[in-house]
């Protein structure tokens, strides 16, 4: 019998656009993130039914509906706990945690770290948009000190948690930094993480129209951008500014500099990116700095993952062991004999 | 039909709507007449489908009823069934622009040309979804028959300070309210009369009430996550706590509001700072009384006052977060893993929700113990009538706490029973005393609250905590009974199903039923509750939740009287309405 290979066709777009109506506020920075995940998927080569979206709590939170692959809307902060189980029970699944600066950095920071740490083959995708959105205006884990809000009315007394400091910290293997603001950045990010083998973590710059808008005006700004803005590329050196005129160098004791380049100062001197060094001593620095604002791929390593390490660790049990026999297990302890008496 | 229908409001959220319905609930309030609403929010903060509810009432009843006489619709996606929705008979006020819109013979429609009066007053951008509502406002006040003066006092209120801001909305109101007045030919009965039924009466919410009778209460922490629909006690509590608890010769504030990064990190900082002596409080829904079990257990392990307030949401899991229930009675009564039961607070009225605020504290004190107020999203978060709030009259009770020198005249055992009441003595860090300082702990101890694995130190402190929960019965809000003569069937209930009750014993009394009713204001249970149930043929038990959970806890608690109670319970998200009530009463007793 003449068999027949049916050919699925391609993915697109529309394949991931569910059949929910987008109920974000218009003018809210997730529909740019929406519209380059559903752009980024079908280029991955990832077949659909092997991607799942997975949230907790909060505006950010209700991206599954919008995606037309398996999800979990699920409890607040918890998606990562989440996301684990299921990267290990299907290592072949695509998992994608889609969380907030609240859900992810307040009440799910324990889970976020652990996470990190434990390189699961996860892409974290934290919406940053320093305000509790759907709880209408409280200040978050990233606002800066001195926010204004409603649970804040004299200003924020706390100092923010800088997303990308603490994924480092917590050993993430990939991290990145993005804007809702430059679709054509986000969308490259979005392919990196998918791409990087390991717990992907990217912060996206997002912006709450409601709540917040004023957050990220100097970078969603076309005509700021430029010079608030470091574009990190590896293997290229770091410079920015309307004509890139400005660089970034190391000054003694680790510490880094910008300079005007001309006047003595040249390309050679200045940073040359490194993601892919294993020590993250530059990624963390570089995640320090606010003026300009780093963006891109800050970390890039390859190391072995949570599935990786406990599937060799079978195999290595196996090779010194045997791989083990049941029936043996059964019989290989005391036995006896039950008769009936048939007296 | 005067002052006896309901309206509905159909619009969408985050179009500011809400403003424009409580200016129209308070020209009513104004006028005299009794009237409560309710708000159908979506859990959405714009787009999404929202409909305000309000109830013109003469004889005073403040139930949820299902279906509006007067529907104004502002909501072209929703309007299909909105329309449906009307009875036939009902009035429907709607913008003139639409098109292809469905039609009904049977009620009357009105339209007002929302578009014009926009476009002539040049409004743009966002004021037009503001400004359209004022259009409806000034319509219905002119085809109900609602004094235009109280309209403009109810503007003045809203939006007091903001003299601009008046002055544009007051002037679109004056603009639809003329217009209507000009065009439009009544041809409906639905009208409204001054009455003189609010005298002295407010207008309030009850996490607003929660969050005075607190800070009456002394509060001087409040620790808490944002959820909905607790959120609103804790904002009105930072609002006013500025303003009241500024200490005159320092000038520094006496309280603290700390927003924690989760509901545990907010119920333990409740618990560390009372033991430490603060009135310490919380507020959340039911999600985060999850996350706080196993604070709340070590709460009541090693008898720390707290207040939590639960305004309740319906559940399990995530649910509808912005939809009412009764449905954590159970899981918060028996919070906690191994023997234990909380003390719970149900208030049904505003000025409970005030008087709990305060009272809470006393009790939590006294009991040293967490006390929970189980409110829920419909009184805490819809605007209610009230009488004036009564202030506290006892000074507040602040339990049994040593200090130096009482230590030093009769020692200190943290846990002995010397009353025999089951509440023991506590000292508070800052103490000189040296025998005052212990450790507190929630693993087991002896009665000097030293570290001890004895079966008898254990079982005989799990006793005293079983005597103090026995004392906490004599102490906790007493139920409210109301036994009419000849009345063979009763009615139990708590919370904010008490409108709807009342109604349906109206409506009952009407037919010549006359009906008892209990209202449970704590668990646990007192002796009354024994009295009253043993009173009637049948008792209904009436709850907004789906497994009748304090039938539950009554037949658990009355075995031998199990038999005569009959449970009411549903939950759909919406509050209770008289007819549900007497449906249900009906089925049962056919007679009726």
């Amino acid at each position: 019998m003449e068999t027949i290979a049916i050919e699925k066709p391609a993915l697109s777009r529309n394949d991931f656009k569910s059949n929910q109506d987008v109920r974000w506020c218009p003018g809210c920075g997730d529909y740019a993130i929406l519209s380059q995940m559903q752009k980024v998927m079908p280029e991955l080569g990832i077949p659909k039914e092997n991607f799942v979206f997975i949230s907790g709590i909060g505006c950010s939170s209700r991206f599954p509906y919008y995606m037309d692959t398996f999800g979990i809307h699920s409890i607040h902060g918890r998606a990562p706990t989440l996301a684990s189980g299921l990267a290990i029970a299907n290592p072949e699944l695509s998992v994608w945690v889609i969380t907030g600066d609240g859900d992810g950095l307040s009440i799910g920071g324990n889970h976020l770290i652990h996470a990190c740490r434990r390189n699961m083959d996860i892409n974290i995708i934290l919406f940053n948009n320093r305000i509790y959105g759907l709880t209408k205006g409280q200040y978050s884990p990233t606002s800066r000190r001195g926010t204004l809000t409603k649970s804040s009315p004299m200003g924020s007394l706390e100092q923010p948690i800088n997303p990308l400091s603490l994924a480092l910290s917590a050993e993430a293997t990939f991290v990145a930094r993005t804007m809702d603001s430059d679709v054509k950045h986000l969308a490259s990010i979005l392919e990196a993480a998918a791409k990087h083998k390991g717990t992907s973590f990217v912060e996206v710059y997002q912006n709450c129209i409601i709540f917040n808008p004023q957050e990220w005006t100097e970078f969603s700004d076309k005509s700021k951008r430029k010079q608030n803005i470091l574009y990190l590329e590896h293997g290229k050196p770091l410079t920015f500014g309307e004509n890139d005129e400005f660089g970034v160098v190391l000054k003694r004791g680790s510490m880094h500099d910008i300079v005007r380049l001309g006047n003595g100062v040249k390309e050679e001197d200045l940073v040359i990116h490194n993601a892919q060094s294993d020590s993250s001593h530059l990624a963390y620095s570089l995640s320090r700095m606010e003026h300009p604002v780093p963006v891109g791929i800050f970390y890039d390593v390859q190391r072995p993952t949570y599935s990786d390490g406990l599937m060799g660790q079978v195999r290595e049990a196996q090779s010194k062991k045997g791989l083990g026999d049941l029936d043996h297990l059964y019989q290989n302890a005391d036995l006896w004999d039950v008769t009936v008496d048939t007296e | 039909m005067v002052n006896n229908f309901s309206i509905v409001v159909a619009s969408t959220n985050g179009s500011g709507s809400l403003t424009a319905n409580l200016i129209l609930l308070r020209s009513l309030f104004l006028m005299g007449i009794p009237v409560s609403s309710k708000n159908i929010f979506p859990s959405n903060i714009q787009g999404l489908p929202t409909w305000y509810y309000i109830r013109l009432s003469s004889r005073g009843f403040e139930a949820h009823r299902k279906n509006a006489e007067v529907l104004v619709a502002f909501n072209r996606l929703t309007f299909g069934d909105d329309l449906a929705n009307l009875p036939s008979g009902g009035i429907c006020l709607r913008p003139d622009s639409w098109s292809d819109a469905p039609e009904r013979e049977d009620v009357i429609t009105y339209t007002v040309p929302v578009d014009a009066f926009l476009r002539d007053a040049g409004i743009r951008g966002k004021n037009r979804d503001y400004l359209s509502n004022m259009v409806y406002v000034g319509a219905i006040a002119q085809l109900l028959g609602i004094e235009f003066a109280a309209v403009e006092q109810s503007l003045g209120h809203h939006f007091e300070g903001k003299e601009s801001l008046y002055k544009l909305n007051a002037s679109m109101v004056s603009i639809a309210y003329h217009w209507v007045g000009d065009n439009t030919q009544k041809q409906d009965p639905f009208l409204v009369a001054p009455m003189d039924s609010n005298k002295d009466k407010l207008l309030i919410t009850g996490n607003e009430a929660a969050a005075l009778g607190a800070i009456f209460g002394g509060v001087s922490l409040a620790s808490w996550y944002p959820i909905t629909p607790a959120t609103g006690l804790i904002d009105a509590l930072s609002i006013l706590l500025p303003k009241l608890r500024i200490d005159e010769e320092s000038g520094k504030p006496t309280y603290a509001v700390i927003q924690a990064e989760d509901e545990l990190s907010a119920i333990g900082m409740v618990i560390g700072a009372g033991w430490a002596g603060a009135r310490a409080m919380t507020a959340t829904s039911g999600p985060g009384i999850s996350l706080m079990t196993e604070f709340a257990s070590l709460g009541y392990f090693a008898e720390v006052p707290a207040v939590i307030w639960d305004v309740q949401r319906i559940g399990p899991s995530t649910g509808l977060p912005t939809r009412t229930a009764q449905g954590d009675v159970m899981s918060t009564y028996f919070l906690g893993h191994g023997d234990s039961q909380s003390i719970l607070l149900f208030p049904a009225t505003v000025a409970e929700c005030f008087e709990f605020g305060y009272g809470a504290f006393d009790l939590a004190e006294e009991l040293q113990t967490p006390v929970f107020v189980m409110s829920d999203l419909d009184l805490g978060m819809n605007t209610w009538m009230s009488d004036p709030f009564e202030y506290p009259k006892q000074p507040m009770k602040r339990g049994k706490v040593l200090s130096e020198e009482e230590v030093s005249e009769v020692g200190f055992s943290r846990f002995a029973d010397l009353e025999g009441d089951g509440i023991p003595y506590r000292t508070l860090p800052g103490n000189r005393h040296p025998l005052s300082a212990y450790l507190g702990r929630g693993t087991g101890h002896n009665r000097d609250g030293k570290y001890s694995e004895k079966p008898a130190d254990w079982e005989q402190n799990m006793e005293r905590l079983t005597r103090k929960f026995e004392t906490a019965r004599e102490l906790v809000p007493k139920p409210i009974v109301d036994e009419p003569d000849q009345a063979r069937l009763g009615f139990l209930a708590y919370g904010s199903t008490l409108p709807a009750v009342e109604e349906a014993r109206a409506l009952l009394s009407d037919r010549s039923v006359p009906s008892g009713f209990m209202r449970i204001r704590a668990l646990p249970f007192m002796k009354q509750v024994r009295d009253y149930l043993e009173h009637y043929d049948r008792v209904f038990v009436v709850e907004l939740n789906r497994d009748g959970q304090m039938h539950m806890l009554l037949s658990m608690e009355y075995p031998d009287l199990a038999g005569k109670l009959i449970s009411i319970s549903r939950n759909d998200g919406l509050p209770f309405t008289a007819e549900q009530i007497l449906e249900q009463v009906q089925i049962n007793e056919p007679q009726i």
